[in-house]
């Protein structure tokens, strides 16, 4: 124990520091711009907020005709917030004109009303700085799979056989998150390393509608730092495992060929791994792996959890789905991002993004410098969310940075 | 062929029950899986146990699981007896016994790709109910003729087949999808009905009804323009073929019914007879292989049809679809 304290005691007050330093600099990058800026809507902005608002009403009208639809709902309820925040800021705009105007009038019938009037703006203005940054904070752009379920994979980076383990102990920990959040999800396929806890392979399915917003800021590499299971001599050390975050586009129950029917013919190539023979009725074989390869990509996918080769195809079919989705949008964003100037800070997943680090019962976030000393609280899911919101709120902060950069 | 020792020792050393599986699974690889689809068995069957308040331990599964790798490993019993079912299409779970044919892969991959063919093109699934408020003939003819689509399943074994088409072809609004699997094993029957209440016990509701008759395919007739298709999964190995360990593995042989395998052209005769007399205007049937194609088309295709096969995904002909000729 002695030996811990040592190491505990110089290590956390420097995280410390450096997290309050972080978090200033960033609230300090936000602030930073015009003082009329900061209550008052960019034109360009201002039409776009209008925009989306009519884009609602026919959302509401097209539910309201054509029965429920779980995703046009979610939609629906984050544009019923922005709308309702434009109304507010369209009332106040025009009464602060008029305060505006009683203020510099050298009328001395309204000269005892400008003290008044002085103390209404400065009011108004703090009302209107919180209205204008919720409408900018909604106006970032919502990722196209936002109301998508998800798919996570799990796979073991540096470190051997504590990697393996590490991210099995990542996949039950969403899994616990999951169970908590009471939302569906599956195990698509488990590849247990023999002898270990670990594994060389995992893959769950969400299925909850807009899980995909939730966790998408979860994939990259994430890092554990501990004295490992299988490490003897009781030396922490430092391993990796990686996780990724798909948006799964087909539900994969109903239509079980809906993904295979997607593609052309030829495009994907499916290796059925199975001795040649006669087939049929001549033999009974249990033997149920499918692997497709995609030919333009290269992109394979190996399935045999279930004992149904057709299941397997299904499965294997979706999961491809959703890979050559995410790698189509990733690069419409590095493009994207290639014609902005070059002082948007990156978001995507190229280094570690989180560490795990059990001998100080702490778990920080790279990204937006948050740091939770309840380890045990995060592998169990009960405050997964706390870090989620904090690294949700990081993300919607570049974004808007990036917003008011296009602008 | 002689499985090397070496990987008798490395799947000992791994897992004495690994072992025991190898002589029929014959690759480490697959042994795993199948070690851990036993494995998954015997403890949600404990569970179950456990949850019905009969006393298990720890012990008993270890016990299970020892057991099911010997009788799947050393006697060679197929895994579906030994599980008691084999999942099939999208959700069905069709119980497996002794004295019936075991569902196999083939015949699910064809049968989904047809029944999804048919629902989404055939224009009984796809045309909307005309509105009954249009005036004309037409409103008065379709009013009084019930709208089914009906499928004949022939040797239907366990009834997958038929359960399949019932899971695949839900009936559009107002219509109905009618289902007949006939066999002529009573045992075959017995089964096919029990999987009919696991799997399809919902299905009335939509609108399906399945229904399983005893009868030997060369001793009945239908009445025509009952059925809109036919489809089977006859008998095919032949004589020959039967006999000779080349073509057939050792363990269909000793555990799946004779009755289910032996047979060839006879049937599929039989099969395109009924069609003809009872008017049915598509057949789809499995087959052995290419050869077995020609043979069919050669014999029992004539002017009024016309026919096609269709390849599995291991590339053998495996299926033979034959449509009259509008």
């Amino acid at each position: 124990m002695s030996m811990f304290r040592a190491v505990v005691r110089p290590l956390a007050p420097s995280i410390r520091t450096r997290f309050l330093v972080s978090t200033f600099l960033l609230s300090q990058n936000f602030r930073v711009g015009l003082e009329e800026a900061d209550y008052r809507l960019h034109p360009q902005l201002l039409a776009k907020a209008q925009s989306l608002r009519t884009e609602r009403d026919k959302l509401l009208k097209s539910l309201t005709d054509h029965g429920y639809d779980p995703a046009k709902a979610l939609e629906q309820t984050r544009l019923d917030a922005m709308a309702s925040s434009l109304a507010r800021y369209e009332q106040f705009v025009p009464t602060l004109d008029d305060l505006h105007k009683l203020a510099v009038s050298q009328d001395p019938e309204s000269l005892e009303l400008r003290d008044a009037a002085l103390e209404e703006i400065e009011d108004i203005k703090q009302q209107l700085r919180y209205i204008t940054d919720k409408i900018k904070k909604s106006l970032v752009p919502t990722h196209p799979f936002a109301s998508y379920p998800c798919l996570l994979e799990f796979r073991p980076g540096v470190g051997g056989a504590e990697a393996a383990i590490f991210a099995r102990d990542l996949m039950d920990m969403y899994i616990s998150y999951l169970t908590l959040k009471k939302w569906r999800y599956s195990i698509l396929h488990v590849n247990e390393i023999s002898g270990a806890d670990g594994i060389t392979e995992g893959i769950l399915s969400v299925e909850e509608p807009g899980a995909y917003e939730r966790l998408r800021f979860e994939g990259g590499i994430h890092r554990v730092q501990r004295v490992p299971a299988t490490e003897s001599k009781g030396r922490v050390h430092t391993s990796a495992a990686a996780v990724v975050v798909l948006p799964q586009l087909d539900s994969g129950g109903e239509d079980s060929t809906a993904a295979e029917r997607s593609f052309a013919p030829g495009e994907v190539r499916i290796d059925i791994m199975r001795a040649r023979g006669a087939g049929g009725q001549h033999v009974n074989t249990t033997e149920s792996a499918v692997r497709l390869t995609h030919i333009p990509t290269g992109i394979t996918v190996s399935m045999q959890d279930n004992r149904s080769q057709h299941k397997n195809k299904a499965k294997a079919f979706m999961i491809l789905r959703a890979r050559l989705a995410e790698k189509e949008h990733a690069e419409q964003v590095a493009h994207e991002r290639q014609s902005r100037s070059a002082q948007v800070t990156s978001t995507d997943r190229s280094d570690k993004l989180r560490t795990y680090n059990f001998p100080q019962n702490r778990v920080t976030d790279h990204r937006c410098g948050f740091t939770m000393y309840d380890l045990n609280g995060c592998m169990d899911g009960s405050s997964l969310d706390t870090l989620l919101d904090s690294v949700a709120d990081w993300a919607q902060e570049e974004e808007m940075k990036n917003l008011e950069i296009t602008e | 062929m002689r499985l090397p020792p070496a990987w008798i020792v490395r799947a000992w050393r791994e897992s004495p029950n690994l072992a025991q599986l190898l002589p029929e699974v014959r690759s480490i690889a697959n042994a795993r899986t199948e070690l851990r689809w036993i494995s998954e068995y015997v403890h949600e069957k404990l569970t179950d146990r456990a949850a019905k308040g009969m006393k298990v331990s720890d012990n008993d599964a270890q016990r299970m699981i020892g057991r099911l790798c010997y009788l799947r490993g050393q006697k060679g019993f197929p895994l579906q007896y030994l599980l008691g079912s084999q999942p099939f299409g999208d959700s069905l779970d069709i119980q497996c016994r002794r004295g019936v044919l075991i569902p196999r892969w083939e015949t699910e991959e064809w049968g989904i790709k047809v029944a999804q063919g048919i629902h989404r093109s055939h224009p009984f699934f796809t045309e909307v109910p005309r509105d009954s408020t249009q005036a004309g003939v037409d409103t008065a003819v379709s009013e009084h003729e019930i709208q089914t689509f009906s499928v004949l399943d022939l040797c239907t074994g366990t009834g997958c087949l038929a359960l399949l088409f019932a899971e695949q072809l839900r009936p559009p609004k107002a219509k109905f999808v009618y289902l007949e699997g006939v066999d002529k094993s009573p045992t075959a029957i017995e089964l096919a009905r029990l999987n009919r209440g696991i799997n399809a016990r919902n299905l009335e509701g939509y609108g399906t009804t399945v229904v399983f008759t005893i009868a030997d395919i060369l001793s009945f007739d239908i009445a025509s323009d009952q059925f809109d298709i036919i489809i089977a999964n006859p008998p095919y190995i032949s004589e020959e073929r039967y006999h000779s360990s080349q073509h057939i593995s050792r363990t269909v042989r000793k555990f799946e019914p004779r009755l289910a395998l032996l047979g060839g052209v006879e049937f599929y005769r039989r099969i395109f007879q009924l069609a003809r007399e009872g008017e049915v205007p598509a057949v789809v049937c499995e087959i052995a292989d290419e050869e077995q194609l020609r043979e069919i088309v050669e014999e029992c295709v004539d002017d009024e049809w016309a026919a096609g096969g269709m390849r599995d995904s291991a590339g053998v002909a495996r299926a033979i679809i034959a449509w009259r000729n509008p």
